[in-house]
C-alpha cells in the first residue's frame, strides 16, 4: 500500500534520513523503531510532506513526492504527531470535529463516527466539552488519535504515542491500538519504546543514524540479540 | 438631512467617523493577527493603498465616487494578498519585521510616486452622492455606519464558518492543521486579503471624507496605534476590538474636551502615545489576552450544552 524507496532528507548539511526503503501492506502494522535522532519523525514528516525529500514514496500507485501536505490528507495518509499536539484552547468536541476537516459528509454520519470515536474512548464522551488543554496527557494522546480517526485513515500514522506518559496510560494506548488494528486501519507505528511497538506490529524496521539496519517480523525481532541489546534493555 | 446637519455639532460628527473608520481598521487587523495568528506591522499600507485608490480613481480618472471607493476595496484586497504571500515562509517576529518592512515601502511609494502626488498628496476629492444629495456630516456618517454593520456582520459570519475554524487552526498549530488536510497557503493569503480589503474600506472611506490624503496618513504610526487598540480589546474578539478601537480613539479627545491647563494641545499626540505605552503595559500584566480576551473561544458557550450540541456543531463541518 505505501512504498518508500531510497528516501533521503537532509536538513541543511546534514542527512537526516539516507537511503530508507520501506514497505506498508494492507491491513499491516508496521514499526519503525529506533533511539533519538535515528531519522524516524523525519521519516514521517517526509512521508507527510511536511519536510522536503528525495526519494519515491508511493501511496496505492499514487506518488506522493511534491504533494503537499493537505492533498496528501486526502489520500487518505493521516498522521497523528509527536507530542499529541491536540489544540488546547478548543473544546474535545471541536478537536475531534477539526479532524473531519477535510471530509465532505453530512451531519449524520459525523454524528455517527463522532459517537464511535466516544465509544473507542469513553474518557473523551465525559469531557467533550472540556478544553483539550486541561486533560492528562494520556487523555490528550487519545484525543490526537481520535481526531486523527475522524479523518476516516487507510493510513493511520502514529508518532510515539507512548511518549511521556505512564506506563499503565502506555498500555491502555496500546490496548487501543489494537483495536483500531482490528478494525481493518493500516498502522505505521514509530516508537522508542520497541518492546511496545513489537507487541503489536507485524513486521518492523530498525532505523539507526538515519539508515535502516534491520528488517523482520516483529517476532523475530523481538528474539534478535542484538535487538535485545540495543533496544529492550536486556 | 440638512435639519440634522444643523442640529449635531459637525465636530463631533466628524470624531465619530473617524472613530467608525478605526473601527474598520481594527477589525481587518484583528481578522489577520487574532484571528489567523498572523503578525502584521504593516496594516497602514492597506489603509494607505485604499484611500489612495479611490482618491486617484475618482480625482484623476474622473470616476463615480461610489464606483472608485468599491474598486479601491478590489484593489486592496489583491494587493493584500500579494503582500501576504512573505507569511507563507516567515512566522512570528519576523513576519512582525517583514510587515514592518512592507509598511515603510507602501509609505515611501506613497510619498515619491508620481501617480500619489508625491509630498502633496491630492487634494479635490469628491464626496459621493446619492439620489443628488451629497453625503455630508450626518449623511457620511450614516453611510460609515452602514459599512460598519456590514463589516461585523460579514465577520460574524466568516469567522464562526469552516473559513473562521481553518484560521483559528493555523494560529494555534500550523503544523497539525496542515496534517489536519488545511490548505494553510490558501487560507493565510485569504485572510491578508481579507483584512486588507476591510482596511482598504476604511481608507476609501477616510479619503473621501477628508477630501484631502497625503503620505503622512499612512505611516506607521497607525499601525502600531490600530495593533495596540486591537490587542487591548483582545485578540480574536469582535467586541474587543469594537471596545478597544473605542477606548483608545475617544480618550485624547476627552483630552481636548476638557482643556486642561497643565498640558498643552498642540502635544497632544505626544500624551496619546504615553496613554497607549501606559494603558499597554498596565493590561499585558493584569489581562495578557486584552480585556475581551478571556474566554478565547466564543463558541465554548455553543458547546457546553451537553454532548449532543456539540456533535451538531458539527453541522457547519461538513
Amino acid at each position: 500500500m505505501l512504498r518508500i524507496e531510497q528516501l533521503h532528507v537532509s536538513y541543511g548539511g546534514i542527512q537526516a534520513v539516507r537511503n530508507v526503503s520501506l514497505e506498508v501492506s494492507e491491513g499491516e502494522v508496521v514499526t519503525l523503531i529506533g533511539s533519538n535522532g535515528a531519522g524516524k519523525t523525519t521519516t514521517l514528516n517526509a512521508i507527510c510532506g511536511i519536510t522536503p525529500s528525495r526519494g519515491m514514496i508511493q501511496y496505492r500507485g499514487v506518488e506522493l513526492q511534491g504533494k503537499a501536505t493537505h492533498n496528501i490528507v486526502r489520500e487518505g495518509i493521516v498522521m497523528v504527531p509527536e507530542g499529541r499536539r491536540v489544540f488546547p484552547k478548543l473544546t474535545v468536541a471541536v478537536n475531534l470535529l477539526m479532524g473531519a476537516y477535510a471530509r465532505k459528509i453530512s451531519k449524520a454520519s459525523l454524528r455517527k463516527e463522532m459517537e464511535g470515536i466516544y465509544q473507542l474512548f469513553p474518557r473523551l464522551a465525559e469531557r467533550a466539552n472540556q478544553m483539550a488543554g486541561t486533560m492528562s496527557g494520556g487523555e490528550q494522546q487519545m484525543l490526537a488519535i481520535g481526531r486523527a480517526l475522524m479523518a476516516k485513515p487507510s493510513l493511520l500514522i502514529l508518532d510515539e504515542p507512548s511518549m511521556g506518559l505512564a506506563p499503565i496510560v502506555v498500555k491502555d494506548i496500546y490496548e487501543t491500538i489494537r483495536r483500531i488494528k482490528g478494525q481493518g486501519i493500516t498502522i505505521l507505528l514509530v516508537e522508542q519504546n520497541a518492546l511496545m511497538a513489537l507487541s503489536v506490529a507485524d513486521r518492523g524496521y530498525v532505523l539507526e543514524n538515519g539508515e535502516i539496519r534491520l528488517h523482520d517480523t516483529a517476532r523475530n525481532l523481538r528474539e534478535q540479540d542484538n535487538v535485545k541489546k540495543a533496544y529492550l534493555g536486556s | 438631512m440638512n435639519l440634522m446637519d444643523d442640529m449635531l455639532n459637525p465636530y463631533y460628527v466628524d470624531i465619530v467617523v473617524f472613530l467608525i473608520i478605526y473601527l474598520l481598521l481594527g477589525l481587518g487587523l484583528n481578522l489577520i493577527t487574532g484571528y489567523a495568528g498572523q503578525v502584521s506591522l504593516g496594516h497602514a499600507a492597506f489603509y494607505g493603498i485604499g484611500a489612495y485608490s479611490s482618491a486617484i480613481l475618482s480625482v484623476t480618472y474622473g470616476m463615480n465616487p461610489w464606483a472608485s471607493m468599491g474598486s479601491a476595496v478590489v484593489i486592496t484586497f489583491v494587493i493584500s494578498a500579494i503582500l501576504g504571500l512573505p507569511s507563507l515562509r516567515v512566522r512570528e517576529d519576523f513576519l512582525a519585521i517583514t510587515t514592518l518592512g512592507l509598511g515603510l515601502i507602501a509609505q515611501s511609494v506613497f510619498k515619491n510616486a508620481e501617480i500619489t502626488g508625491g509630498a502633496y498628496g491630492i487634494d479635490s476629492i469628491p464626496v459621493p452622492s446619492l439620489f443628488g444629495l451629497e453625503l455630508k456630516n450626518v449623511g457620511y456618517l450614516l453611510l460609515v455606519v452602514v459599512v460598519l454593520l456590514a463589516g461585523i456582520f460579514v465577520m460574524q459570519k466568516m469567522t464562526k464558518s469552516r473559513i473562521g475554524r481553518a484560521w483559528m487552526t493555523i494560529r494555534e498549530d500550523e503544523m497539525v492543521a496542515q496534517a489536519m488536510g488545511i490548505n494553510t497557503t490558501y487560507y493565510k493569503v485569504l485572510v491578508f486579503a481579507i483584512g486588507g480589503a476591510y482596511a482598504g474600506a476604511a481608507g476609501a472611506l477616510f479619503a473621501h471624507k477628508a477630501s484631502y490624503i497625503s503620505a503622512e496618513s499612512f505611516g506607521f504610526t497607525i499601525s502600531v496605534t490600530v495593533l495596540s487598540m486591537v490587542v487591548l480589546g483582545g485578540l480574536g474578539s469582535i467586541r474587543g476590538t469594537l471596545f478597544g478601537v473605542s477606548v483608545l480613539y475617544l480618550l485624547p479627545e476627552l483630552f481636548r474636551l476638557f482643556k486642561l491647563d497643565f498640558m498643552e494641545m498642540k502635544n497632544l499626540d505626544v500624551y496619546k502615545m504615553m496613554v497607549y505605552g501606559l494603558l499597554m503595559v498596565i493590561v499585558m500584566r493584569y489581562r495578557p489576552k486584552g480585556l475581551f480576551g478571556k474566554t478565547g473561544f466564543k463558541k465554548k458557550k455553543r458547546y457546553s450544552a451537553g454532548k449532543e450540541a456539540a456533535i451538531k456543531g458539527g453541522d457547519q463541518v461538513a
